[in-house]
């Protein structure tokens, strides 16, 4: 197995995730976070989703107590110096990513491998500045990451075949099914998937029917959440910004043009489940 | 329930189907037409033994269409209902075609729709709704929920999905992915039932791209203008 060790910048719930599903390949996880709170959330939940995998009987005692006795987390950076895998789970903030990269290529080897698990930001944009940019690429998770079986894998205008490659072959040990896109915006999950939120927001607009009856309509065909129950789930602020974001990136496309009542409920702080109410009330 | 069908063998056939409860027409001048074994198929409109229900599920605004709906419309009696697929022209223009507007009412309909539990509909602008409780009973009859929306181009679940279906045409013909990866992806990370490709090949390309073409004409937003693929796609199938 190459790679013994993976390491993973940031300790939320996407990079959770990722550290359950890269330990269950066998292997070392070291999982960098810069505030303590951070980290003891983050060892409290893999703690409790291994402890729920052993409930169910996916795993047993044994098995979780080497998994847990394989996993670190630390706040100190130079801990990170000779990292050979590097997942960044950070939160989609360029500067932030670039500056930890580049740091990282200070102290690590010039054939670690910089992956990104970023949703939304360019890969080439990303590893331009970084030295020995041929070692970047992006490996998108959906969340729970551990649970979810798709990783988005994309070479930037500099990554090397041998980056894809590694990226490509550690995604498959982690049980995952790996597709490779392009480096465009939104990738294939959150551009294809826009008109499922940004068409019935407008055929909310428009007054073809509220929300109630097109969230029925689309479940009675088999989806399991109709668009507006889904983007209540995921939080309006979150599903706004991404939709902005691809608005931005493709130079005010009008496909991804953001609604005007999403904007609202997000001025409104009704950002759906986490704040009680969204398009349904959940108080 | 007398029903008469009219319209595309790959629609007609799965109402057919369903409705093998109820004595099934289609009416069609093509006497070598393939048909699901339970209809009657009939070349004269008065070889049918009284209509309850009429449906006609061709997608396109064509002169055709309209000679159609105005010929049914004068040989059945004016108490019974004509569900129109307004999947592609809204229930209100096709209403303003006939003499007879108040009979209009609206459908979406496309092959494999009939799978869901419920089926929608679609009142013109300013009708008075009269056939309501028959259309709700006729879809109750054969295991299906009624969902009445506002009339407008596609209703809700066939617009959705061909927004959807159109922006994963794109991502193919751009090169972002292959149908593979974009199958894979849109099923494992969000659920979805069948992959948008899949679902555009089952409908006919020619019907989204059809679909996707009238949004853009009826609501005058470039949102709506279909991906050039998708047209060679409707094309060629």
């Amino acid at each position: 197995m190459t790679h013994q060790t993976v390491t993973i910048l940031g300790g939320g719930a996407m990079g959770r995730g990722i550290a359950i599903a890269a330990l269950l390949t066998g292997r070392s996880v070291l999982v960098y976070d810069a505030f303590r709170n951070s980290r003891d959330r983050a060892w409290a939940a893999v703690e409790k989703i291994l402890g729920g995998m052993v409930d169910k009987g996916k795993l047993s005692a044994e098995q979780r107590d080497r998994v847990l006795g394989a996993f670190r987390l630390t706040g100190e950076f130079h801990e990170l110096a000779g990292s050979s895998f590097v997942i960044e789970a950070v939160p989609e903030l360029m500067d932030l990513k670039r500056q930890l990269f580049t740091d990282l290529a200070g102290i690590c080897p010039a054939d670690t491998i910089f992956a990104s698990n970023t949703s939304s930001l360019s890969i080439t944009a990303l590893s331009a500045a970084i030295p020995n940019p041929e070692r970047v690429a992006g490996m998108h998770f959906f969340n729970p990451a551990h649970l979810m079986k798709l990783v988005e894998v994309i070479p930037g205008r500099f990554t090397s075949l041998e980056t894809l490659e590694a990226v490509l072959q550690m995604a498959e040990e982690m049980g995952k099914t790996a597709v490779e896109a392009k480096d465009t915006p939104g990738f294939i999950v959150n551009r294809i998937a826009r008109p499922f939120y940004n068409e019935a927001l407008r055929m909310l607009e428009e007054n073809v029917a509220d929300h109630a009856t097109i969230d029925r309509i689309v479940r009675a065909h088999g989806f399991r959440m109709g668009p507006f129950e889904l983007m209540d789930f995921i939080g309006h602020d979150v599903n706004y910004e991404v939709t902005r974001s691809l608005y931005d990136a493709f130079n005010g496309e009008p496909r991804y043009r953001p609604s005007q009542i999403q904007r609202s409920l997000v001025e409104a702080g009704l950002l759906g489940r986490k704040t009680g109410r969204g398009f349904y009330s959940y108080e | 329930m007398n029903l008469l069908f009219t319209g595309p063998a790959a629609i007609v056939n799965d109402w057919v189907s369903l409705c093998d409860e109820h004595r099934c027409y289609v009416y069609s001048r093509d006497a070598k037409r393939h048909l699901s074994k339970n209809a009657l198929h009939v070349t004269h409109l008065d070889e049918v033994d009284g209509a309850d229900l009429l449906f006609n599920f061709h997608v396109a605004a064509t002169e055709k269409r309209q000679a159609l709906l105005a010929e049914l419309i004068a040989s059945t009696k004016n108490s019974v209902p004509l569900l129109c697929n307004s999947v592609a022209v809204s229930a209100t223009e096709i209403a303003s075609w006939t003499a007879k507007p108040e009979r209009i009412i609206g459908i979406a309909a496309l092959p494999t729709l009939l799978a869901a539990e419920a089926v929608e509909i679609a009142y013109p602008h300013g009708s008075a709704r009269r056939h309501h409780e028959a259309v709700a009973e006729f879809l109750s009859s054969i295991g299906r929920r009624m969902e009445v929306v506002n009339d407008e181009v596609g209703l809700v679940y066939p617009r959705l999905m061909c927004m959807i279906v159109n922006e994963a045409v794109l991502v193919l013909q751009q090169g972002v992915a292959n149908e593979d990866a974009i199958e894979k992806s849109m099923t494992l990370a969000v659920n979805y039932p069948q992959g948008p490709l899949a679902w555009g090949k089952a409908v006919g390309w020619k019907h989204v791209y059809a679909i996707v073409k009238a949004l853009h004409e009826q609501l005058g937003d470039d949102r709506y203008r279909p991906a050039p693929l998708l047209r060679k796609l409707a094309l060629t199938e």
